[in-house]
């Protein structure tokens, strides 16, 4: 104890409190000890979503994970609540399990990310982070809330974080000396338009013995059972994802985000043209533009509908961007630390490289496109307060309310 | 009124049939709907009330174009920023909720207020909240309308 420091009763009870609290957010790999594995042992995991992309999510958690357990709304029959859940929350309930990993449908991400970061457990989430933006904000919170390690699956933006070019736009960017941006980033093609449309004459169809579909209809509105509804086809329903804008979206824009430093902040003015969306079905779109504050412009171009995008050229940015004092500054700027690794991130603790805040935007690059296509209107955002300013019925799709007992 | 419902139908009948897949991915004309729907829009409240009618409950029928065409309309009236169609919209569509028009159907006028609504709506959709089937979309579109979503 430092001297001349006295102890008050208060204060005690103060600081034995806070060591207290700070013992339960420590996860018990990184203590050890017995009964508990070390932090050179394996961890505790299990898998939230067993569909197309559960084993691929799962492999994201690194090499020192043990399955201890599966979830999923199709286990309703062989559910033995013991390495065999049907209901995501008897699963986290688990002491053992140290991490989790998400490959449910998107309308679920944010519901049991939350969750399971409440229950003290890292999460590796499959893309698209979310279904809307509020759902976003609200993981954001809830990892500071609980300083959990939150990471999306999608890694584009560590190859981008070591590419020279990339590295020197970035720099470029997060720099503020370019104060009128005219960089254009168009993504023409490969969003999976037609791939990931929805049936708009579905009829209903009995529900499959095995299958909890109130669960897995979870926040979303109950629907009558229609198989396309579900097992890698949901992501044709606005219910569940986005369309294969919103799946593939992540995946392009992600690291294209973090080239040219915006992981903070959001589009300002966003246009689509699309013929008038349906209220259930995702279907085809011609094209998207967004524009941030600085002037910067990105695209999304189905190359599946209508005319195609002819605003804009591609636009890279460069140091001839800029004034020669500029160039200098920029020059002897260091590079961007690398990004830590999901494994490596649980480890140590640090900031993983797809931390949730973003995550966080570059979904919410997606789903103000998908809000442009679905209200028909040119729509202007606030990136702070994270809201659409002058258009009711568009900011009614940035918090979608959510079905009873479910709520973020 | 017959003419006019054929005329209805007919401009109904102008929204895009599904492709082989029952999606909407083939023969998509952006102007050929949008330029129905603003005829129907002209026919007010009685073009609204047709719509309406060839609603059916899920599985009882081929409602498929008239569904998207009702949807169509609530963007529309919000498109071009008619305040005053878009209140009749709204209360158009509150009216036809509580009566004898299928749950599944009350369903979906009630997801409509859920995007297109206004608080003319709001002491209808109460009115239903204690309706086993339609609870859940009427606590969804409350919570839309009055801000929270």
């Amino acid at each position: 104890m430092a001297e001349g420091k006295r102890v008050t009763r208060r204060g005690f009870i103060k600081g034995s409190l806070g060591a207290a609290a700070a013992f339960t957010i420590v996860p018990r790999h990184v203590l050890g000890g017995a009964g508990n594995t070390a932090p050179s042992e394996k961890f505790g995991a299990a898998l939230i979503g067993c569909g197309g992309r559960g084993n691929g999510t799962f492999g994201g958690l690194g090499p020192n994970v043990e399955k201890l357990a599966i979830c999923d709304v199709k286990f309703l029959k062989k559910a033995d609540n013991k390495t065999i859940y049907s209901d995501f929350r008897r699963l986290l309930e688990r002491k053992d399990i140290d991490m989790v990993a998400i490959a449910t449908p998107p309308h679920w991400h944010a519901l049991i990310s939350i969750a399971a970061m409440e229950a003290g457990k890292d999460v590796l989430c499959e893309k698209p982070m979310t279904r809307f933006i509020a759902e976003g904000r609200a993981i954001v919170n809830a990892a500071k809330r609980y300083k959990r390690i939150f990471q999306v699956g999608t890694y584009g933006r560590f190859g981008a974080s070591k590419d020279k070019n990339k590295i020197l736009t970035h720099k470029i960017m997060a720099s503020g000396l370019l104060k009128n941006c005219k960089a254009v980033h168009r993504k023409r093609g490969g969003l999976k338009v037609q791939q990931w449309s929805g049936i708009v004459n579905a009829q209903p169809h009995p529900i499959p013995d095995s299958l909890d579909w109130d669960m897995y209809c979870g926040p979303s509105p109950l629907r009558p059972y229609h198989p396309h509804r579900f097992g890698g086809s949901h992501r044709g329903y606005w219910d569940y994802e986005g369309g294969g804008l919103t799946d593939m979206g992540q995946h392009h824009y992600d690291p294209v985000q973090w080239e040219f430093a915006k992981d903070y902040t959001s589009p300002v003015e966003i246009e689509a043209y699309a013929p008038p969306a349906h209220p259930e079905a995702c279907a085809m779109w011609g094209w998207v533009e967004l524009k941030y504050a600085d002037g910067l412009t990105f695209t999304f171009e189905s190359n599946e509908w209508g005319k195609p995008y002819d605003r804009k050229e591609d636009r890279g940015v460069s140091l001839s961007d800029l004034s020669e004092a500029d160039q200098r500054k920029i020059k002897d700027m260091p590079d961007p630390k690398p990004l830590v690794s999901f494994p490596e991130a649980v480890r140590t603790r640090k900031e993983p490289g797809g931390h949730a805040e973003a995550a966080h935007h570059s979904a919410t690059l997606m789903h103000l496109a998908n809000m442009a296509i679905r209200t028909g209107r040119k729509l202007r955002y606030d990136p702070v307060k994270e809201q659409i300013i002058g258009n009711e019925e568009a900011n009614r799709l940035v918090n979608i309310p959510m079905r009873a007992p479910w709520h973020l | 009124m017959a003419k006019a419902s054929e005329k209805l139908a007919e401009l109904v009948g102008r929204m895009p049939e599904p492709d082989g897949k029952g999606m909407y991915c083939a023969d998509i004309d952006k102007d050929k709907i949008e330029g129905a729907i603003a005829e129907i829009h002209k026919g007010g409240r009685e073009n609204i009330l047709g719509v309406i009618d060839m609603l059916v409950e899920p599985g009882k029928g081929d409602d498929v174009k008239a569904h998207y065409a009702l949807h169509c309309l609530g963007l529309h009236v919000c498109n071009i920023n008619d305040r005053r169609g878009r209140r009749r919209f709204g209360a158009t569509l509150a009216s036809q909720l509580g009566g004898d028009r299928p749950k599944g159907v009350q369903a979906y006028l009630i997801q409509e207020l859920q995007s297109f609504g206004g608080r003319e709506t709001v002491e209808k959709l109460k009115a239903l909240a204690g309706n086993k089937a339609l609870a859940q979309p009427v606590a969804m579109a409350l919570e839309a309308i009055r801000g929270g979503g």
